[in-house]
């Protein structure tokens, strides 16, 4: 009995793991199933005619993989590439590309009851990346909604790099 | 006839010579002037927290210091004691309505309005008590029982481990001592049952406030119509008033204010309080774009959260509050340029801010705001 109850209060209220990385000083998190793999930064061949939040693509093994400027997408100020910069290949909306970002912290688990609406204002399209907020260990995640990263037409943009 | 009459007329004069004293007192104690004594009585016994109504009747008394001769006048004697019990009687009725419960209650409550107050500066917490006190606290404190109210609250608030924490170190509140005016700190109650009646209380509070806060015909809100007070505060040079009775809590900005990418330029970002997360937002950018200082994000120290709502202002330095009657304020009759603006105090300088409206304005410009055009009384 009381493990079914359980049992539908996890299906109510799901545990989900996020990857938290760091962009100009704030701590972002993504679904962890959208994550494959975080590689340490290498150079990144721009590619001409590109459109402006990509700032090239890498060689993943013999795969080529665009990379996303994150910041750009974001609108944040251009940041600088340290030792803890990562690029971290998702997968989102059936593609797979590749996001720099400052560092990787953790995974952290956050039920989907802790994720609270972020507000919205302003007319920046980049605002509906945000997904929602979330305290967690003395500081607020911001959980990106990764699918919503780029548009059906960016997207296909993209395949044509 | 005349030797006995002028017997009588001697023995008249003497009466009145020897009880000339006490006739003072009769005459204290005529029907006429004891009721205009009473209404100056009764205060002090109201404002003295802990009178035993038994004793009061020995302050009126005074007059007793000359009743040594009052023996002498049986009548005059009666007439005082009849008069001193009908006042003892009035005192004791006067008493009951302000029972020494409501004393108890306050003093509670001013320890955990210092908790709140750690947060910021000292001062600044007594603000935030009385911010949240005027209407929600009074009102729920005094509907049913005070008391049972009072310790209601009370008991739940351990239970909210959130507020728990700053209650802690606030106890040690030395500016407590102020409580020379101990009136302020009554209603502190409210901002702790507040605290623990997150959501419930919040949305009926909520409707309660929204209705009191609505504008009448004759161009002011209804907080307007009788004196009222504000709080000032001042934002890059400017400063602004808000009425006390829109106003949530003080708290302090700090480095865990979160700002968040693709936001209008006037919003700042989250900040985290034991209460939740304020939407903090660049008041400065928000109320005078044109003459915006980028400085304002390094002197803004304090955000004024809005009653019922996740918004905030951020400002740079919060002032004492000051009671308006509503001729001192020049109110705004077209406010389509600034909607937030309700009007100007000439005598302090300062623009009022229509806090109802603004909240309405930021939870409209909220695109994620759940359904925030009619969802503007639920939050």
């Amino acid at each position: 009995m009381a493990t079914s109850s359980t049992k539908s209060k996890t299906s109510e209220d799901p545990m989900l793991q996020w990857v938290t990385f760091k962009l100009a000083g704030e701590t972002y998190g993504i679904n962890v199933m959208q994550v494959q793999e975080v590689l340490r930064y290498s150079d990144i061949a721009p590619v001409p005619g590109a459109p402006h939040y990509v700032l090239g693509i890498i060689n993943l093994r013999g795969n080529v993989v665009t990379v996303i400027d994150t910041r750009h997408r974001f609108g944040l100020e251009p940041g600088e590439v340290t030792d803890n910069t990562r690029i971290v290949i998702i997968e989102a909306d059936t593609h797979v590309v590749g996001i720099l970002v400052d560092s990787v912290a953790e995974v952290v688990y956050l039920r989907q009851s802790e994720m609270e609406t972020a507000p919205n204002v302003g007319n920046e399209e980049s605002a509906k990346f945000i997904q929602g907020v979330c305290h967690k260990n003395d500081e607020l995640l911001i959980l990106v909604e990764l699918d919503k990263l780029l548009t059906d037409e960016e997207w296909a943009e993209l395949e044509n790099v | 006839m005349s030797g006995s009459s002028k017997d009588v007329l001697q023995g008249y004069f003497d009466e009145l010579l020897t009880g000339f004293d006490a006739e003072e007192d009769t005459q204290g104690y005529q029907p006429p002037k004891t009721p205009q004594r009473r209404p100056n009585a009764a205060p002090p016994s109201s404002a003295a927290p802990t009178p035993q109504p038994q004793q009061e009747p020995a302050t009126p008394i005074p007059p007793a210091d000359n009743p040594p001769q009052i023996s002498e006048l049986n009548s005059a004697k009666n007439v005082a004691e009849r008069l001193a019990k009908q006042k003892l009687a009035r005192l004791l009725k006067s008493a009951p309505p302000e029972p020494a419960v409501e004393v108890k209650v306050q003093r509670p409550v001013v320890e955990k309005t210092l908790t709140h107050t750690e947060i910021d500066a000292r001062t600044k917490a007594r603000l935030l008590a009385e911010t949240k006190i005027r209407e929600k606290t009074v009102r729920k404190a005094l509907k049913p029982n005070p008391t049972e109210v009072v310790v209601e609250s009370l008991a739940p608030k351990p239970v909210v481990s959130k507020p728990a924490v700053s209650e802690a170190p606030l106890v040690p509140a030395p500016q407590v001592s102020d409580p020379a005016v101990p009136e302020p700190i009554v209603p502190e109650p409210s901002v702790s049952e507040t605290i623990a009646s997150e959501p419930a209380v919040a949305e009926s509070t909520q409707q309660d406030s929204e209705d009191s806060l609505a504008w009448m015909p004759n161009g002011r809100p209804v907080w307007a119509q009788e004196r009222f007070e504000v709080l000032l505060f001042s934002v890059s040079g400017l400063t602004l008033a808000v009425p006390l009775i829109a106003l949530g809590q003080i708290q302090p900005l700090t480095e865990d204010l979160t700002p968040l990418f693709g936001q209008a330029d006037w919003f700042m970002g989250l900040q985290p309080t034991p209460v939740g997360k304020i939407r903090t937002v660049n008041t400065a950018k928000f109320v005078m774009p044109e003459r915006y200082d980028d400085a304002f994000l390094q002197s803004a120290k304090y955000v004024v959260s809005i009653d019922g709502l996740p918004w905030g202002l951020a400002v740079d330095s919060v002032n004492q509050p000051i009671s308006l009657q509503p001729e001192d304020v020049k109110w705004r009759s077209e406010r389509s340029k600034r909607p937030w603006l309700a009007g100007t105090v000439k005598e302090h300088m300062c623009a009022l801010i229509d806090i109802p409206t603004m909240g309405k304005l930021l939870q409209q410009a909220d695109a994620n705001a759940p359904s925030a055009a009619n969802n503007n009384n639920t939050h």
